[in-house]
């Protein structure tokens, strides 16, 4: 039997899974930290590329990142919430949040889409950076981590971070594979192949649209909170677009719409500026011209040019006219 | 504090002045998108490549005037070598491939500048003969400044009937509205691109040199306008010269009376403007014909 897109898909995504929770293991405190930094980002290149199936591209999700990590950090430190309950409100600020500014956003699209989230998220960046509330531009420390200990996991220790930050990554993985085979997901397909299509056979593309966003500004705070539980601190800097231009370059550079892709180019973006930024003076540089590259030799992403390349070898190997099957 | 008629027209003038570079910048971009596109983020590092050429033409002796006749030709000549290398593979791309591509020149161009001047910033003087303030309206304002407007002025006035009375200005909005249609009655609409890539290029380097004594040369002076200018090109609507004309003109007056009226907001301001033009009028104010559709 020939294999298909999602049976690859799904391969690498389990395959880099249990690559990464071995090699985490095995290495030293430092590198355990970028396995964390690398999971966190691929946690929220899955919030952007779950938005990404409905058909809308946003380049201000550092907005929903800057909230969950706000809403955890603030909860936590200011009213001594216990950090679950702090980041079960981040998450649901995450949907409250995705609902209002997605009521007007998602009536947009393309690259108007791209502008209007641009402008909420530095928006919120301008809100948090003058704030005296959260230490304004300064940023607030002191943000505690999930406490664990009755589970016998000490989160402090950076191994067991790393570990839990890979885990939740692994189950938001899942969820977004489950999403996308649900008849909500399918119907997100549909849309984003062809909106006015299924406007006119009825489909509620607005309410469809809305639900995506909220659903992805849900899993945005939820990286949020796990990256200001990492760096123990909250900065505004979170809530600046090159934090919306580093995922969305981590997902397009592993491959659009392809999950895995983007938990791939999100570790290879931790790894690339960690090892360009500490070997080379004028590191931008380097990282630039692979980002050139990618973009000229694999435009649909690393994942999304193997998947190109599986359907050529199909096809070959299988001249009847292929099931068009959309990954 | 009152309300002062002498602030409030300097202020206005100091939007005008702000508005009009945000146009020589956003005129490029919107066409540039509108006939091909092409959504070419890089359009702001030409503007820092211009700004740094200009500091090294007046370090070399020459006068601010040999750096605004020189700087932006070179800047444009660099410009279309990179277009013709690199950007072009990425046109029958998505949006995202040439944002990866773009920022890509983006983060090499500006480590490239680095290297040969230096992270420091450097400035460029003032030309002479607009160094003195000048008396306008019973106000004393700089001179520069409003040579600036007046440039502003000229260049829209001369792209209007570039676009509205020749042959030419006539291909390029055909191209805008209907490309295809365009080219089956013959239009080499790829020539008429590469010439209206050449002048938007120009223009923005033009942009480059005139805000260098303002605002300083500097590595990232290329990220903080190109923001800018983008809102520009959605609030003023794509491909058109008169958007990017009240495109510019909104967000310049937002961004310096953002900044009077709410200080510890002023960036909200701008984005404001931003979320309730598109809320009303999802493809902007005043976009070409094409784009009046749902996005």
């Amino acid at each position: 039997m020939a294999m298909t897109r999602n049976n690859l898909r799904l391969s690498i995504g389990v395959a880099v899974a249990v690559l990464a929770l071995i090699t985490q293991l095995s290495t030293g405190a430092f590198a355990q930290e970028l396995f964390a930094e690398a999971a966190i980002l691929a946690v929220f290149a899955l919030s952007l590329d779950l938005l990404a199936r409905s058909g809308l591209v946003s380049f201000g999700h550092a907005g929903f990142l800057g909230l969950g990590a706000y809403t955890f950090g603030g909860l936590a430190v200011l009213q001594n919430w216990p950090p679950s309950l702090a980041m079960a409100a981040a998450l649901a600020g995450g949907i409250v949040s995705g609902l209002i500014i997605g009521c007007f956003a998602v009536r947009t699209s393309g690259a108007f889409f791209i502008m209007v989230t641009l402008a909420v998220a530095e928006m919120f960046f301008s809100w948090v950076f003058r704030s005296p509330l959260f230490n304004g531009a300064d940023g607030m420390g002191g943000v505690p981590r999930l406490d664990m200990r009755a589970m016998g996991l000490d989160l402090n220790n950076p191994k067991n971070f790393a570990t839990f930050c890979i885990l939740i990554c692994i189950c938001v993985w899942i969820f977004a594979e489950y999403i996308i085979v649900t008849p909500f997901g399918r119907t997100l397909d549909a849309i984003r192949q062809n909106a006015n299509r299924v406007s006119a056979v009825g489909g509620r593309v607005f309410s469809y649209r809305l639900a995506a966003f909220a659903l992805s500004g849900a899993i945005g705070a939820l990286s949020g909170a796990l990256k200001a539980q990492h760096t123990n601190f909250l900065s505004p800097d979170l809530a600046t677009w090159v934090v919306s231009g580093d995922v969305l370059i981590a997902v397009v550079i592993g491959g659009m719409g392809t999950f895995v892709g983007g938990i791939i180019g999100s570790g290879l973006l931790v790894y690339l500026k960690e090892i360009l930024s500490s070997n080379f003076g004028h590191w931008y540089l380097f990282l630039g011209g692979i980002f050139i590259g990618v973009a000229l030799i694999l435009p649909r992403g690393i994942v999304g040019s193997l998947l190109d390349w599986l359907d050529r070898r199909n096809a070959r190997n299988n001249p009847a006219p292929a099931r068009e099957e959309e990954a | 504090m009152g309300f002062d008629p002498q602030f409030f027209a300097e202020q206005l003038l100091n939007s005008l002045q702000f508005a009009m570079l945000l146009f020589l910048l956003a005129i490029g971009l919107s066409v540039i998108f509108g006939l091909m596109d092409y959504l070419n983020l890089a359009h702001g590092t030409i503007y820092m490549l211009a700004a740094y050429l200009a500091f090294s033409l007046t370090q070399l002796g020459g006068s601010f005037w040999v750096a605004l006749a020189f700087a932006p030709l070179a800047a444009t000549a660099i410009g279309m070598v990179l277009y013709l290398l690199l950007l072009k593979r990425a046109e029958t791309e998505t949006h995202l491939v040439q944002v990866l591509l773009t920022v890509g020149v983006i983060y090499a161009g500006t480590d490239i500048l680095r290297i040969i001047y230096g992270d420091l910033p450097k400035g460029v003087n003032q030309p002479e003969l607009f160094a003195a303030p000048v008396n306008i309206f019973g106000i004393t304002y700089p001179g520069y400044r409003l040579f600036i407007i007046g440039l502003g002025l000229v260049t829209q006035i001369g792209l209007y009937f570039a676009l509205e009375r020749t042959r030419l200005g006539a291909l390029v909005r055909a191209g805008v509205d209907d490309r295809q249609t365009a080219e089956t009655l013959g239009v080499n609409i790829s020539a008429v691109f590469m010439l209206v890539f050449a002048i938007g290029t120009y223009l923005a380097g033009v942009a480059g040199v005139v805000a260098a004594p303002i605002f300083g040369v500097y590595p990232g002076m290329d990220a903080t306008i190109i923001i800018l200018v983008l809102i520009v090109v959605v609030v003023g609507g794509l491909g058109s010269l008169k958007g990017a004309i009240l495109g510019s003109l909104l967000i310049g007056f937002a961004d310096t009376f953002g900044k009077i009226l709410l200080p510890q907001f002023a960036m909200v301001m701008i984005y404001l403007v931003m979320a309730i033009v598109l809320i009303f009028r999802p493809t902007g104010l005043l976009p070409a014909r094409r784009f009046t559709g749902a996005g």
